[in-house]
């Protein structure tokens, strides 16, 4: 009864567990998927402009380098005159950079809350994988304890059983020990008697009394 | 003789017992074992030390590895 019951139960928690791996895993995999095409699109649509603002913000260091490297020569104040002119630009430079930036990171703000939801939703089916995982042991262990415990009751009835059938006569043998001790006791009772000489008494004692019969006119027939 | 018949009857019962299971023993000069024997007096002896079985009023039957009964011994004690 157990071992059916265990086994129903051993399956039907199999099937469960591999139905709600493959949703999970399906789920996860269509999820992972979308994420990775979204990131994909993400970079495609960032990776030019980040490289324009890159480019950018180095023709102008490269630039202001150049200027510097040429006016060198050159009297300083025509450099006093040039540098705020080139902050300017700098400046202007950096504002236009941070606003892409600013759309930028919005969106890889997005992809990463959905990651977040993703890594979360992903960490809850591990628990809950890992938490049916402990229940499945639990079960296996409980019904391995129990199939030990039935061997172990069976071995001790066989043995029970090859005993009471060893000893199932030991209340009338003990009643025919009695027989056996009577038997002993006549022995013992005849064992000092002399049956030889006994017989020659009783044959002398007979031919006396034959003798006898004979004095009075007796005979046997 | 005459009683020859009687030791016969008795030795095929005791056959049939042992066919069962049943054994009887004497244990003369045996270590007395208070589980297999039954001392039913104790006596003062030479030859033999104490502790001992020296006389086996009525011998002990055993069934199987159990005892059924105890043979009644008289064992030798200590002068």
């Amino acid at each position: 009864m157990m071992k059916k019951f265990s086994q129903e139960l051993t399956k039907k928690y199999t099937n469960l567990n591999q139905k709600l791996i493959k949703n999970f895993s399906t789920s996860l995999v269509t999820k992972i998927n979308r994420n990775i095409k979204g990131v994909s699109q993400f970079n495609h649509t960032i990776n030019p402009s980040s490289v324009s603002i890159y480019s950018k913000i180095s023709r102008g260091f490269f630039s202001s380098d150049s200027k510097n490297n040429k006016e060198k020569p050159e009297e300083e104040e025509a450099k006093k005159a040039n540098k705020p002119e080139e902050e300017k630009t700098k400046t202007e430079d950096k504002k236009k950079t941070d606003k892409k930036l600013e759309e930028s990171s919005d969106e890889e703000q997005s992809t990463k809350d959905q990651l977040k939801e993703l890594k979360k939703m992903y960490d809850d089916q591990i628990k809950a994988s890992e938490t049916l995982k402990k229940k499945f042991e639990d079960l296996r262990k409980a019904y391995l304890e129990n199939v030990q415990e039935t061997e172990q009751i069976k071995v001790r009835y066989d043995r029970e059983i090859a005993l009471t059938k060893d000893y199932a006569i030991t209340k009338f043998s003990k009643d025919i020990l009695e027989v056996c001790d009577n038997f002993d006791r006549a022995l013992n009772s005849l064992n000092g008697i002399e049956f030889d000489k006994l017989a020659e008494q009783e044959k002398v004692d007979t031919h006396k009394v034959f003798l006898e019969g004979k004095k009075h006119n007796l005979t046997i027939k | 003789m005459n009683f020859l018949g009687i030791g016969m009857t008795k030795s095929g019962l005791m056959n049939i017992l042992k066919k069962h299971g049943i054994v009887e023993y004497i244990p003369l000069k045996e270590k007395f074992d208070p589980n297999k024997h039954e001392a039913v007096f104790d006596y003062e002896d030479e030859e033999l030390s104490p502790g001992i079985v020296g006389q086996v009023l009525q011998s002990g039957f055993k069934i199987g590895d159990r005892v059924l009964r105890p043979a009644k011994v008289g064992v030798i004690k200590k002068k």
